[in-house]
């Protein structure tokens, strides 16, 4: 087992759960751009170097651009459904069993560490995506899952492409750049970075 | 020409209309000349060449050429038509970005991130239906779904391609059964399938009517081909048993088939109706799923080439009759098709393209994705479902023949009308009059004869709209043929060591691959364009993947193997 995927899985985890427990914004954007700074080294051989700057340069565009819209409104969230330690607490729950379940899986190619780093990461992912109501945590929640899904993807076929890796650098700047977009249009329209209620019917909106 | 000249264009061209939003003549003019331009490459591509970036590459294949020329022509014609009928253009950036997205995930052997590039066009892309934003928070909250849709169908897709990225390797039957339902979910969930269609048909009514043929054609139906192309190369060549669990994907999709039926029977707004026609003509993707078949993935490509094409047209259609009459509501339109009988036939033609008449491509295609899927009977029964929907359009079409009403006595008609004859200026002494005040006075004529006929024009783009996906069902292109051609891969193939040093003979990189044909024929081909040079930046090579003979590779279902040969 490689130590710089384990630490790169380990605090990738920690940023995840952290990511879910904090209701400030602007940690939670910080606690993202870490987990995607650290979800590339998950991989035994590591990639490239170029593939590590653009993963590098894709975490850091998608931190900053969560960010852009705490500046227009108050950086306080909401406490998500049922707490943010209890599901910071699956996160890391989510580690130990990728961790476990890594070694005894018969297709696995890549590293235990990358099953354990995706299913944390996806975990706090999804929870964020499936129940936040405001656009950073949109924002976590989408990049968390995706980074989450790519480290599975590692886990079972190796370390993924030059041309995967290019592509999910891509794919983040651009979910980070459509929450954070979602967010300013939430300020713009109610003053707050929450969405708002869900309307059933749309009869009128077109 | 190079595929790199066609993303070039594209992505040039949506960042330059974006940023020329505040001017909206200056960004129609180059919403028109960008898309323009991208029809002239399109057209002019070379299928058959590889592009190498780095060490990945991009293969110009038959279909993605024909793919790439249709939705080219088809985002100049919407964009023209929003144009005569709004004046303003809203959906330029989000077309442009959409067409350089599939030209790379289209192209690119590695599947899984031919997927990643779509799934980033549809987040951006899907900002467009919170354009209108300032009309209440409803927009909002659907754009925000549209957006948790495409991460859970990107990360569901990755989950499901994990299990079996390359083709070719044995795997335990847990796992292809794992793989094949995490994808089946992913594609259902893309496409809009009945019970997860409403983010779906919400999108249809919120977003803008010239960019749901983005949101739900060209998009899905991009990401549903490349997800049906790991589903040929991975799966189908294991011929693997899968219990009843295709059952599963194909009773969703005959579900949706029917129970979009009904929403399009019972809805009054041509808008839902919009919605529930492209979330029906997705469901023939899933389908494809559950037929476990190379024939069907064959006739699905096909089928997803024209799916787009068909909305587009419909799409304009709806967005003629709202702008020319004010109301979107088949009971308000009473008298429609008096005013405006070439709508009417771009409606009719549409509805040939999307249901097809025998002898047709698209009518093939659902008939036999159907029936491998279903069976011959249940597969029928699907179909008739389908066309049930007829019925409405059938109203509609019934309501515009009425005696006019009193909405669409308001509106706009095609009646063609002519602006007031020139002024009789003369020149200084009696003469001619300069040519150059001359030329003015025609131009502002011609300005004046455009908006007076906007509705009509725009009727004709609509027309024209409507002949593509027809003229495509008769032959012209030979879809068939090149959606028979072989599926460049490998996917999400994991890379060499950092120590392995790429090599510069042409072997030890190609994959072998099974491609499906039109016969459900096998066919083992390399498909990745040798090895990566050793240079950094883009080439462009003769792709090998329509030339070398077969070597090594499993064989799918089929009553013969051999060499599949290309278009």
């Amino acid at each position: 087992m490689s130590l710089v995927a384990l630490a790169a899985a380990l605090v990738a985890t920690i940023g995840a759960a952290f990511a879910v427990r904090t209701t400030d914004a602007r940690l939670a954007a910080l606690a993202t751009s870490l987990c995607l700074l650290m979800a590339p080294l998950v991989a035994d051989p590591l990639p490239d170097p170029l593939v590590l700057a653009i993963r590098l340069v894709a975490a850091i565009v998608a931190g900053y651009l969560l960010l852009l819209p705490v500046r227009r409104a108050a950086p306080l969230l909401g406490a998500l459904r049922l707490g943010g330690t209890a599901e910071a607490g699956f996160v890391v729950a989510a580690f130990a069993v990728g961790l476990l379940a890594g070694p005894v899986a018969s297709q696995a190619q890549g590293p235990a560490t990358a099953l354990a780093g995706g299913f944390a990461l996806l975990l706090a992912g999804l929870d964020l995506l499936a129940f936040v109501e405001d656009g950073v945590r949109l924002g976590t929640g989408a990049t968390l899952t995706l980074s989450g899904a790519a480290l599975v993807l590692s886990a079972f076929a190796g370390t993924p492409s030059n041309a995967f890796q290019a592509g999910l650098g891509l794919l983040l700047v651009a979910v980070a750049a459509a929450a954070a977009w979602l967010a300013l249009l939430a300020i713009g329209t109610r003053g707050e970075l929450r969405f708002g209620a869900r309307h059933r019917d749309l009869r009128d909106v077109g | 020409m190079s595929l790199v000249l066609f993303l070039v264009l594209a992505l040039t061209g949506a960042v330059v209309t974006l940023a020329t939003a505040r001017w909206p003549a200056a960004r129609g003019t180059l919403a028109l000349l960008a898309s323009a331009a991208c029809v002239v490459v399109a057209y002019r591509l070379d299928a058959g060449t590889a592009v190498h970036l780095g060490d990945g590459s991009l293969v110009v294949t038959h279909y993605l050429r024909l793919w790439l020329l249709c939705a080219s022509a088809a985002i100049l014609l919407l964009v023209l038509a929003g144009l005569l009928l709004s004046g303003r253009e809203r959906i330029a950036p989000a077309a442009l970005l959409t067409l350089a997205a599939s030209a790379v995930g289209l192209a690119a052997p590695d599947l899984a991130a031919g997927l990643l590039v779509l799934c980033g066009a549809a987040a951006v892309a899907g900002l467009v239906a919170a354009g209108r934003v300032a009309e209440g928070s409803p927009t909002l909250r659907v754009a925000v779904d549209a957006l948790r849709v495409t991460v859970v169908f990107a990360a569901l897709g990755l989950l499901g391609v994990a299990w079996a990225v390359e083709p070719g390797v044995s795997l335990e039957p847990t796992t292809v059964t794992v793989a094949y339902l995490l994808v089946a979910a992913a594609l259902a969930l893309r496409v809009g399938s009945v019970p997860l269609h409403l983010p779906a048909a919400r999108l249809a009514v919120s977003a803008p009517r010239g960019a749901v043929p983005l949101l739900l054609g060209w998009l899905p139906a991009a990401a549903a081909v490349v997800l049906l192309a790991w589903f040929s190369v991975t799966v189908l060549p294991l011929q693997p048993d899968l219990g009843w669990w295709p059952a599963l994907p194909t009773a969703l999709a005959l579900l949706t088939l029917a129970a979009t039926s009904i929403a399009i029977l019972v809805q009054d707004d041509l808008g839902h109706v919009l919605g529930y026609m492209a979330i029906q003509g997705g469901a023939f993707a899933l389908l494809t799923m559950g037929a476990l078949d190379a024939a069907a993935a064959v006739e699905a490509r096909t089928w997803l080439l024209i799916l787009p094409l068909t909305l587009a047209a419909l799409a304009t259609v709806v967005l003629l009759i709202e702008r020319a009459f004010g109301s979107g509501r088949a009971v308000e339109l009473r008298g429609w098709i008096r005013r405006a009988p070439a709508t009417a036939g771009a409606l009719v033609l549409a509805l040939v393209a999307t249901y097809g008449l025998p002898g047709m491509a698209q009518f093939t295609a659902r008939q036999r994705i159907a029936e491998l899927a279903a069976g011959r009977p249940l597969g029928l029964v699907g179909l008739l479902a389908a066309a049930l929907a007829l019925l409405a359009w059938a109203r509609v079409a019934w309501i515009g023949l009425q005696p006019v009403g009193a909405i669409v006595h308001e509106g706009a008609g095609e009646r063609p009308a002519l602006p007031p004859g020139p002024d009789q200026a003369s020149g200084p002494a009696g003469g001619p009059p300069p040519i150059a005040p001359r030329l003015l006075g025609l131009l502002a004529r011609g300005r004046l004869a455009i908006e007076l006929n906007r509705v009509g024009l725009a009727a004709l783009v609509a027309l024209a709209l409507a002949l593509l996906p027809v003229a495509l069902g008769i032959g012209a292109g030979h879809l068939a043929d090149a959606a028979a051609e072989p599926i460049p891969t490998p996917i999400a193939t994991p890379s060499s060591s950092p120590s392995s040093s790429p090599s510069p003979s042409p072997s030890p990189s190609v994959s072998p691959s099974v491609e499906p044909t039109a016969e459900p024929t096998a066919s083992s081909e390399p498909t990745s364009s040798g090895s990566p040079g050793p240079s950094g930046g883009p080439s462009e090579t003769p792709s090998p993947s329509s030339a070398a003979p077969s070597s090594v590779a499993p064989s799918p279902p089929g009553p013969s193997t051999g060499p599949s040969v290309g278009p």
